[in-house]
């Protein structure tokens, strides 16, 4: 691939998928002024980068993957910052279960990013791997780990 | 479980995108791209300058750990490897720690006067080195080049792991929470044939995650094995050494009901156990049989540990080279 190529195989990219990078990036965030602080991010960084995507066929895996690291970079800030309250859950949610939404917020950052790929985007497991940059035992871990932690809260 | 998951997915795909969504993502794309146009290639300058000091700073403390750590000896390759000190790392406090020791294989050639090599390498006079290169055979001489080829790739992967894991440690020496890191790395076997080394990773973060890589050497060629590599081309060795493995998984489960592997579980039909990939990860034991590791959770839940299995020679006999 060219690398003016590879930048149009990014936008194009971006473009025809903008809904679910928001939905992702809302799933993680939950607020919808951040989220979209974190596609406009993602956005430029997947152009600034597109040379370093190697295959056209993973461009949605890629772009996944900076989504992901964008929200934590997100969360990182955050953390720094002094004087900042929890993660907030109330006004604009629009989950309409409340227990789900609990049982998911209450996983940490990274869990929350596999059941979503996982259950939300339909991601196997290998993918997950790639988007997280982690190996196959690493995500098989923590995917076991928190839905046994969701299961004691929605069943428990 | 699948019920309420289900419904939360349909949620997930509830979620209102504003129409600001595309706008932004527009926007992020042309500022790249404006970005781009203007700033061109001074990039890849840096990353040469940084290569080359980095490569003073690896190879000045270790000039004299080569000589420390001999072990091993060779004869098929006319040389011998070996696995020196390379990175030591620790941290200590009250919720983090990290221990690290990770070697870095080393291929020597093996010459008359070894001894005297390894000690004063540079007092060779040039018609001694001639004589010692003219002796050794064509093939061994391309297998050594092999052989020093293989050590560089493995230690470059020994690296890479060894650096993500060491800078997420260090990451999370700002968040809360205990975090344990521990790496090593052992030789495994050194036969007549084979070399492997096992590179160890137990990562603790609430609860351990212990997952391993062999690197297999052959010391006939001085290539790094992998599995496919040990059978015929047009061997079923998946099949065979997959069925072998769920018999032997099934045998254990029923001999005790605490032993459970991922095999036909129906919550979590996505972790059962299929087929072993063709890169899995493998060593020859001590009695030459072949062994397949698998890393914590790969094929069973965490309080099995990291499962290994033996595949009785009889199993493999007809399939191996």
């Amino acid at each position: 691939m060219k690398k003016i190529a590879r930048e149009e195989v990014v936008q194009n990219a971006l473009i025809e998928n903008y809904e679910k990078y928001y939905r992702l990036a809302y799933g993680l965030v939950r607020s919808e002024a951040d989220a979209l602080d974190i596609v406009q991010e993602s956005a430029y960084k997947a152009i600034m980068k597109s040379e370093s995507l190697r295959t056209e066929e993973f461009v949605d895996t890629w772009i996944c993957r900076i989504v992901i690291n964008e929200a934590n970079a997100f969360f990182r800030k955050k953390r720094d910052l002094p004087d900042v309250s929890e993660m907030n859950l109330s006004t604009e949610d629009t989950y309409t279960d409340i227990d789900l939404a609990r049982a998911i917020d209450s996983l940490e950052p990274k869990e929350r990013e596999i059941v979503i790929l996982r259950y939300f985007e339909d991601k196997k497991i290998e993918e997950i791997a790639v988007i997280m940059n982690e190996k196959v035992g690493t995500v098989k871990s923590r995917l076991y780990r928190c839905m046994e932690k969701l299961r004691v809260r929605l069943e428990g | 479980m699948e019920q309420k998951m289900k419904r939360m997915k349909e949620e997930y795909n509830k979620i209102n995108v504003p129409s600001a969504a595309k706008e932004r993502i527009l926007e992020g794309t042309q500022r790249a791209k404006n970005e781009k146009r203007k700033k061109k290639r001074i990039q890849s300058y840096r990353w040469i300058g940084v290569a080359a000091l980095l490569a003073m700073l690896i190879g000045l403390p270790n000039m004299n750990a080569s000589v420390a750590h001999a072990m091993g000896n060779m004869p098929l390759l006319g040389g011998f490897f070996r696995l020196v000190t390379f990175r030591e790392y620790s941290y200590e406090s009250e919720t983090h720690n990290a221990e690290v020791h990770v070697g870095k294989l080393e291929y020597q050639e093996q010459t008359k006067d070894s001894d005297e090599q390894m000690t004063s390498e540079g007092n060779m006079s040039n018609s001694q080195q001639a004589e010692t290169e003219n002796a050794v055979q064509e093939n061994v001489q391309s297998g050594s080049e092999q052989a020093e080829k293989t050590v560089e790739q493995i230690n470059e992967d020994i690296e890479k792991i060894t650096s993500q894991l060491i800078a997420d440690f260090e990451e999370s020496l700002q968040q809360e929470g205990h975090k344990g890191l521990t790496i090593n790395t052992d030789v495994i076997t050194d036969n007549e044939k084979y070399y492997t080394l096992k590179l160890s990773v137990l990562e603790i973060q609430a609860s351990g995650y212990f997952h391993s890589k062999y690197y297999t050497i052959d010391k006939a060629t001085g290539n790094l094995l992998s599995l496919k590599d040990l059978f015929g081309e047009d061997s079923n060795y998946i099949a065979v050494i997959s069925d072998n493995i769920k018999l032997q998984m099934r045998e254990q489960m029923a001999a005790d009901e605490a032993n459970k592997y991922f095999l036909d579980e129906k919550d979590f039909p996505e972790f059962n156990f299929t087929a072993i990939t063709p890169d899995a990860d493998f060593y020859f034991n001590h009695e030459g049989e072949l062994v397949i590791a698998f890393d914590e959770y790969e094929v069973a839940p965490g309080y099995m540990g990291a499962p290994e299995f033996v595949i009785a020679k009889d199993v493999t006999d007809t399939i191996s080279k």
